[in-house]
């Protein structure tokens, strides 16, 4: 399948999405060198599902509507029928970390917290273990590095491929070793969590909730419903030779140039293509590892209403959002 | 009249939101250092750097690199060289220009660079000269790293943005020794 052949699937079958246009004129896409294909081996549809932020209450996720899960249950079960259509090997389902979010939870261990989120959102996370959602590691979820703490066949890795081991998925959060998963975050669990409360409360959390987002600084226009996400500034130094992508500077990209060598040396392989989540900005960046130019993907958050998403074919990368 | 963005950011400190911003946490620093190890049947030591410390299982180095003959993957040409690594001064060049690269954490006013001890570059006289850092620890005890010049490594700025990524020298290490401090017996 190519890209456009994933856009329209999607249109007939009633939840259409539409490409980010990173500026005017310009969607987020990402196309190989001339030639060459993205190289997911067997792989045919990869879909990169960004932070979700699934807590307790009146989360991020829901952020003002109590129905909101019903969406990307929908999204889930539309990849679940795409999955079939493919064939299991041609298709790869994976989230980037910060699926659970333990901050937004109150619960006084992990796996009071997990219950918590898991009484909230059944039917959402049994579809994810159903397809299966193969998730990354992130900070609001770091808990997962200790299977015990994981939902029962949640699939959680620090460092997932789709396809092959020269396309990489990992959260972002810990760009030096990506072996500093465990997040000493005592008082963002608190703070975050008495928020989450404020939030969770009649009438007063739906406007704490909205000032919260106008103050979350990942939003083009904030106080607009609906605004889309903040772009980065536009790349001073061009991609990967070849390759063509409206190119944005993503922060820290020169830092995860070292967390991707780190990477290549664990497989002994090339890294080709990165996707990371984590800052909640959708955008198609690169950088340097070794003395390459690798792209490297920010594909955004299922935050405060939004639902973006990537999609990886043979023919390129889209970065796309539900409409 | 304020601008929009000037708006929200009045509403961001108003409503005291600072911790729902993302990216607010602190990740365990015990990962962070950096290994010289040398191997069995290895000539030459090998620097392993933050990223990949854990694992170190990547083949011996048998003799200096000196040139870009069928060279496997772990001993590619790196944004910063090995020198630049530990002293932390290493510039890769980014979307957004150059910037420093920290693949080594940082040991302060403990590393100092001294005269090399092994004058004779082993790429031969066409290589920068050999240099040699030493790293002190609280204990007394001292490694002396000696680092060569791959010629092959050699490469100017990857974009006129990126000045500083340049590699008029590219160094490795060649050779480690350590003193160790002790006690009177």
């Amino acid at each position: 399948m190519q890209l456009a052949e994933v856009e329209a699937w999607f249109a007939a079958r009633g939840l259409p999405f539409a490409w980010r246009q990173e500026r005017p004129g310009e969607p987020a896409i990402l196309r190989p060198p001339p030639g060459t294909a993205i190289p997911t081996g067997n792989v045919r549809v990869g879909v990169i599902v960004p932070d979700v932020h699934l807590g307790w209450g009146n989360d991020v996720f829901r952020f003002n509507n109590p129905s909101r899960e019903r969406r990307l249950e929908r999204f889930l079960e539309l990849l679940a029928e795409l999955r079939d259509e493919l064939g299991t090997s041609a298709f790869n389902a994976v989230q980037l970390g910060d699926y659970f979010d333990f901050w937004r939870a109150p619960g006084f261990t992990a796996v009071q917290a997990r219950s918590m989120i898991l009484a909230q959102y059944p039917t959402l996370i049994q579809l994810g273990v159903s397809l299966p959602l193969r998730h990354c590691i992130g900070n609001h979820d770091a808990q997962f590095v200790h299977a015990a703490n994981r939902p029962p066949l949640l699939d959680a890795e620090i460092v997932r491929t789709i396809g092959t081991s020269a396309v990489v998925c990992f959260h972002g959060h810990d760009n030096v070793t990506l072996q500093a998963l465990n997040v000493d975050a005592l008082f963002e669990t608190i703070g975050l969590n008495l928020l989450n409360l404020v939030n969770s409360a009649p009438v007063v959390g739906a406007v704490t909730s909205w000032l919260q987002r106008v103050g979350d600084g990942t939003f083009e226009e904030s106080w607009v419903h609906d605004s889309a996400s903040l772009p980065w500034d536009a790349a001073q130094v061009q991609g990967p030779a070849g390759w063509v992508a409206p190119w944005v500077s993503r922060s820290s990209a020169v830092e995860y140039g070292a967390a991707l060598r780190g990477i290549e040396l664990c497989l002994r392989q090339r890294v080709q293509l990165a996707f990371v989540g984590h800052s909640h900005r959708p955008g198609i960046s690169w950088c340097p590892v070794a003395s390459r130019r690798v792209p490297l993907i920010d594909v955004g958050s299922w935050t405060y209403g939004r639902a973006e998403f990537a999609v990886v074919c043979a023919d390129g990368v889209g970065l796309a959002r539900l409409i | 009249m304020p601008s929009a963005k000037k708006i929200s950011r009045a509403l961001q400190a108003l409503a005291l939101l600072g911790p729902a911003a993302v990216g607010c946490c602190h990740t365990n620093v015990s990962a962070e250092r950096c290994v010289l190890a040398g191997t069995v049947g290895g000539a030459v030591p090998r620097l392993y750097r933050q990223a990949s410390w854990r694992s170190q299982r990547l083949p011996a180095i048998k003799a200096p690199l000196c040139t870009s003959e069928a060279r496997p993957i772990e001993d590619e040409c790196e944004s910063v060289d090995d020198l630049s690594a530990l002293l932390g001064t290493g510039f890769a060049c980014g979307p957004a220009g150059q910037a420093i690269q920290h693949v080594c954490p940082s040991f302060g006013d403990r590393v100092k660079e001294t005269q090399a001890v092994v004058n004779d570059p082993p790429c031969g006289a066409k290589a920068c000269p050999n240099r040699q850092l030493e790293v002190r620890e609280e204990s007394g005890s001292m490694t002396r790293i000696l680092f060569y010049d791959d010629p092959s490594c050699h490469s100017g700025a990857p974009d006129a943005k990126c000045p500083n990524a340049a590699h008029a020298c590219y160094y490795r290490v060649l050779a480690i020794s350590t003193e160790l401090a002790g006690e009177k017996t």
